[in-house]
């Protein structure tokens, strides 16, 4: 991956993380030198990007993560918390999170579209996109954020030829 | 009391929506939910609102969709409706406003940006006892 490239997509990953967390959660998500390994029993989301260029992003998050998320968003013991929360949680925070990706890499008068996300155990997803990983630490807990190569080839260097 | 309707596929979403506008000074409004354009459709048939607070991105009937309805109805077009998407730019905001949004917010939003737009709201005299 182009190192100016790569760069450019880290602080666009970093600067969506931390707001988004910082918004949502009241607290600080940290940058982590080595991201953590996505396992199959993480609670994930994937979504796509379907405008102007085709990508796709994913979270992946271990359980007590989305649990120490879910006690803070809603409020509740970790016995009130449901499954159905916990992958609703996944879902918007990387419905946001991309958001924020993609409007800080294109032009400011270029729209785009984000298709809806689907939540799960992370097992369910596979693909044959290359993804690189960001890791994350909220107050000690792992998030991590899985972009596809197309999001550095396409938004970071774009050329009309590869608009949908 | 403000009756306000807030449309997002997501519960995360409506519930964090619902506490940004308590915060913002809507905390005596009557709140109602819809999950997606087509169940808020048929909700304000039934239930009038002062507002209507909704995501872009939604299965079924999706928030353009849902602006698009609600401007050309006789009886709903003068209902204002706040976008709040995370897939906004300052391209799609105008395109939004053109078709008659109130106003076009990113996510994730904050009491105070909330308070910002629709303080004009929630301080009109309109209230009907």
């Amino acid at each position: 991956m182009d190192t100016v490239a790569k760069e450019k997509l880290r602080n666009a990953v970093e600067q969506a993380v931390s707001a988004t967390i910082e918004n949502m959660a009241f607290t600080v998500a940290e940058p982590l030198e080595t991201p953590p390994q996505e396992t199959s029993d993480m609670i994930g989301a994937r979504l796509p990007v379907l405008k102007p260029y085709a990508a796709e992003l994913r979270l992946a998050m271990p359980v007590n993560t989305a649990q120490a998320l879910a006690q803070e968003l809603y409020s509740v013991t970790y016995d009130d918390i449901t499954p159905d929360m916990l992958h609703d949680i996944a879902g918007e925070f990387l419905n946001m999170i991309a958001g924020a990706i993609i409007r800080s890499l294109l032009p400011q008068d270029t729209p785009f579209q984000l298709g809806l996300p689907v939540a799960g155990s992370c097992s369910l997803f596979d693909s044959t996109q290359t993804f690189t990983a960001w890791g994350f630490s909220i107050d000690g807990n792992e998030l991590i954020i899985l972009t596809d190569e197309r999001l550095v080839t396409a938004y970071t260097t774009p050329t009309a030829s590869d608009a949908l | 009391m403000k009756r306000i309707l807030i449309v997002d596929d997501s519960i995360t979403a409506r519930m964090f929506i619902k506490r940004c506008l308590e915060i913002a000074g809507c905390q005596d409004a009557h709140f109602m939910e819809a999950a997606n354009g087509k169940d808020a459709l048929a909700l304000l048939k039934s239930e009038p609102a002062d507002f209507v607070v909704a995501d872009i991105n939604m299965p079924v009937l999706d928030g353009i969709g849902l602006l698009r309805w609600i401007k050309s109805s006789p009886k709903l077009n003068m209902l204002p409706v706040v976008i709040i998407s995370s897939a906004s730019n300052p391209a799609q905001d105008q395109e939004l406003l053109s078709l008659g949004a109130y106003a076009v917010l990113q996510k994730p939003i904050s009491p105070p940006q909330l308070r910002a737009v629709i303080g004009g709201l929630i301080e009109s005299p309109v209230e009907e006892e």
